[in-house]
């Protein structure tokens, strides 16, 4: 579904993404580790078209993603969600999953003048699905609260409601663990494994290794830049150079 | 739901019948039918600044450009080629429409300041052009515009024009609220709010920055067509930074992004800008203090004074709830 | 004629410099945006009116105590409007707005004090005219343009010799890691802002015996020293005098050639131009590298 053939980015002298090529299947939940400034956010920039290419391609479905834009990128099929939560803090949290069905619905400023019909139908059904989807991620009693005011946990899952909303195919995660705590982790895992059983393929970028070795089928490991492993959770925990990579930090930590 | 509905069609019953009383009430007070004329134009102008500043997070400070292209292209178009006001003010609109989209597509790729100072030279690029072109007639402006007629009823009086600038600040209002409650008004919220994310989920940042402007500019455009034809005469003296400058003082003070606010505005200071006018030039003094002191201790306007005390209320009867279950 | 022009365009372009340099200085501190510019040059036209023909004093005199007032005004623009409003969580456009609300008060305020009448600063020299290459110039101008070209000089020298100088420039580019070496950056910006209207005042004196003076003269002045900065590259010191120095040139030559009634006109197309297809104005490779 998604594949990475030598994917490159340098900035200046650094080379942040270095000839990285793997394959993500459909259905499946990918997982990408590595130490911290291994490059694991860069790459996902690179696949959300935020970053552009030095060199390398990285097709979707087949298509070309090197030149497009980032809302081009969703509109393909591939949402995300962000490290730093970008979520709209000033509309309540119903109207950030509504902004999310944007490309799923078209009416246009005609249409939302003369409130047609078809227009009117469209919105009730963005409604309708918006609430399904805060029911989906335990957020509907909030739906009406600012987006601001949601704990933090909260907000990471708002943001993984909005990136649905767009039914996307190909579903990014930019550690969402960040800032849970353990409870909250092993909700956000069993959540990650109901998303993926709607039909929706995962590319998860994670530093708690507990949630990715429990939660993946295959793990690329990434170190200054450079693959060093692609394999099962179980051989990447016994593989000898992402030990040496992790070193002192601890893989099962 | 029933019931809601129901309050709302009876208070909007009741506010009809309170307006109808005050106009019949003030219809021959010719000072304050001319200052709501004034104060209808600005809702509808500052109503539509609100569509860029307030909904999409663009500002600009040269909105007397598209003012004036509405009152200019009426005002010509009437005069010079003697066309009906039927061609002439939906003419002023594609005009500011076309003008905006202009501006628009260089200015949606700047980040906010340096998108504040392309809208002041813009609106001072106009401002030379009025002033100096022979075909604005240049500082001697434009006169004996034409009332508008409809079906050969003249709006010949300042009773008259009220009441079809009622009728249109309902319908701009009405054509306001249905966008930016739809797709594409939270399309600009969205990118107001934060253009990566929004972006990130397949938003056109560029292509609803570029309509949000169109959008605005057609409202100032309107209303500065209305302009030319209730006063009969315009000059580039009206069109200048100042008026951009009290387009965005109206919106500051009434708050953005919302219903009433430009509305409020838009009265308050049209009433605030009559009673100054015994200071005379002095008035602009009060201007500037004002815009530092809405910034400093009103950030949000008087809507956001309003939504403030809605809030408190709401807690309230929220913890009465609690206590109840 | 070409002299004329020449000098002509050399002391508007020195004018429009001080004025971008104060732009740039603020912006490259602390990554925000004045308007007031302009009307603190009118301002600082105003103090020195005041002071050498009203008041009688040496215009040397004169002159420095209006920079001095003026430092100390943008100091307290700082410290009473801008800093306030930051603590707020205001964002830079309220920041914009407000600088906006500022140069509205000044030149009514200037209007209360002194009138709406242009005045004429006596000339400062006895001669009347000096002739440079065969051309009569006005010995004020030129003083304008030596006066500018040593406060770019100056400046040069505080910015990269002086300690204050080096730390302003390291608060500019990382305000984190400047505050962690000890750097008070709040003062760092607040004293951009005092040499930015003390360059705007300065400048505006000087402005006095070539021009008249009145509230009206840092309208438009304002906006092109603004055009000036973002010509050669927002927030660089040099590209600031370069874009300020092509602009006085490109408006002169226009006026001197083409034709006065659109010579505004022309500054701010330019401007217009310059923004779309070069945001990052002449002096980009060098953005990049202080960056």
């Amino acid at each position: 579904m998604l594949t990475l053939h030598e994917a490159t980015i340098r900035f200046g002298g650094l080379t942040a993404v270095d000839h990285v090529s793997f394959t993500v299947e459909k259905g499946q939940i990918f997982g990408v580790i590595g130490p911290n400034g291994a490059g694991k956010t860069t790459l996902f920039n690179l696949v959300s078209g935020v970053h552009k290419l030095s060199s390398g391609s990285i097709t979707f479905n087949g298509r070309e993603l090197g030149k497009l834009e980032p809302y081009q990128i969703a509109q393909a099929g591939i949402a995300r969600t962000y490290q730093n939560i970008n979520l709209f803090s000033n509309l309540t949290v119903l109207e950030n999953v509504k902004s999310g069905r944007h490309i799923k619905s078209k009416s246009g400023l005609a249409a939302a003048i003369f409130r047609t019909p078809a227009q009117k139908k469209e919105e009730a059904a963005i409604h309708e699905k918006c609430m399904e989807l805060l029911t989906f991620m335990g957020l509907e009693q909030k739906a009406d609260l600012l987006a601001k005011n949601l704990s933090y946990g909260e907000q990471r899952r708002l943001e993984i409601a909005r990136a649905m909303a767009s039914e996307p195919q190909l579903l990014l995660l930019d550690e969402p663990a960040a800032g849970m705590n353990s409870t909250e982790k092993v909700e956000l895992t069993e959540m990650i494994r109901k998303i993926r059983d709607t039909g929706i393929t995962i590319l998860l970028v994670e530093h708690d290794m507990k949630l990715v070795m429990r939660v993946t089928d295959r793990i690329a490991v990434l170190n200054f830049g450079k693959m060093i492993a692609l394999d099962e959770p179980e051989a990447i925990q016994n593989n000898p150079e992402v030990i040496a990579a992790y070193l002192g930090g601890g893989i099962d930590a | 739901m029933q019931q809601t509905k129901k309050k709302k069609i009876l208070t909007a019953v009741v506010c009809l019948v309170l307006l109808i009383a005050a106009l019949m009430a003030l219809r021959n007070q010719q000072y304050i039918l001319t200052l709501l004329n004034f104060v209808c134009m600005y809702m509808i102008s500052v109503s539509g600044l609100d569509v860029l500043f307030g909904y999409s997070g663009q500002i600009s400070l040269g909105h007397a450009a598209f003012y004036a292209a509405g009152a200019y292209t009426t005002a010509l178009l009437t005069t010079k080629l003697g066309l009906s006001v039927w061609l002439t003010i939906p003419a002023a609109c594609v005009v500011s429409l076309i003008l905006g989209i202009v501006v628009a597509l260089p200015a949606s790729k700047l980040i906010h300041h340096f998108l504040a100072l392309l809208t002041i030279s813009v609106g001072q690029l106009v401002y030379i052009v009025l002033s100096r072109a022979e075909f604005t007639n240049a500082m001697a402006g434009v006169s004996r515009i034409p009332n508008i007629s409809i079906f050969g009823f003249e709006l010949d009086n300042n009773f008259r024009f009220l009441i079809f600038m009622i009728v249109m600040v309902a319908l701009f209002l009405v054509i306001k609220q249905r966008i930016v409650n739809s797709r594409v008004g939270r399309a600009f919220l969205a990118i107001r709010e934060n253009p990566v994310a929004a972006g990130g989920i397949g938003i056109n940042v560029q292509k609803y920055k570029v309509m949000a402007f169109a959008i605005s500019a057609v409202f100032t455009g309107f209303a500065g067509a209305m302009y030319a034809h209730f006063v009969g005469f315009i000059s580039p003296e009206t069109f200048n930074t100042s008026q951009s400058v009290m387009f965005m003082t109206m919106l500051l003070f009434g708050g953005m992004g919302n219903f009433a606010g430009p509305l409020i505005g838009a009265a308050v200071i049209s009433v605030l800008n009559e009673s100054l006018q015994v200071l005379g030039s002095y008035r602009m003094l009060v201007y500037g203090a004002f815009i530092l002191v809405v910034l400093l201790f009103l950030p949000r306007g008087i809507s956001g004074i309003i939504d403030i005390i809605r809030e408190l209320l709401h807690r309230r009867k929220g913890a009465n709830h609690a206590d109840a279950a | 004629m070409i002299v004329n022009l020449i000098i002509g365009s050399l002391m508007i372009g020195s004018v429009y410099g001080m004025l971008a340099l104060g732009y740039s200085l603020i912006y490259s501190a602390s990554g925000l945006m004045t308007f007031t510019q302009g009307q603190l040059l009118m301002l600082g036209a105003f103090l020195g009116l005041q002071f050498y023909k009203n008041m009688g004093m040496p215009f040397v005199v004169a002159f420095l105590l209006t920079v001095v007032i003026m430092f100390l005004l943008g100091l307290a623009l700082e410290k009473f409007l801008i800093r306030v409003l930051l603590n707020k969580g205001a964002t830079s456009i309220y920041i914009v707005l407000s600088t906006i609300g500022v140069s509205i008060i000044l030149p009514n305020l200037a209007q209360a004090i002194w009138g709406s009448q242009t005045q004429q600063m006596p000339s400062i020299f006895s001669t009347t005219t000096v002739e440079i290459f065969g051309a009569h110039v006005q010995p004020e101008s030129i003083l304008v343009m030596v006066v500018g070209f040593a406060a770019m000089i100056l400046l040069h020298l505080f910015m990269t010799k002086s300690r204050f100088g080096i730390s302003m420039r390291a608060a500019a580019m990382d305000p984190l890691a400047a505050s962690s070496l000890g750097i008070n950056v709040s003062r760092t910006t607040g004293l951009t802002w005092a040499i930015a209207a003390a360059l705007a005042g300065g400048i505006g004196a000087l402005m006095g015996p070539v021009y008249g003076v009145s509230t009206t003269m840092g309208d438009i002045i304002g906006n092109k020293g603004f055009a000036g900065a973002v010509i050669g590259g927002y927030g660089n010191m040099y590209g600031a005098i370069v874009g300020s120095l092509l602009l006085g040139f490109i408006e002169t030559f226009v006026a001197g050639y083409l034709t006065t009634t659109y010579k505004d006109f022309v500054s701010f197309f330019l401007l217009i131009i310059v923004m779309i297809f070069l945001p990052r104005g002449l002096f980009k490779a060098k953005v990049y590298d202080s960056d």
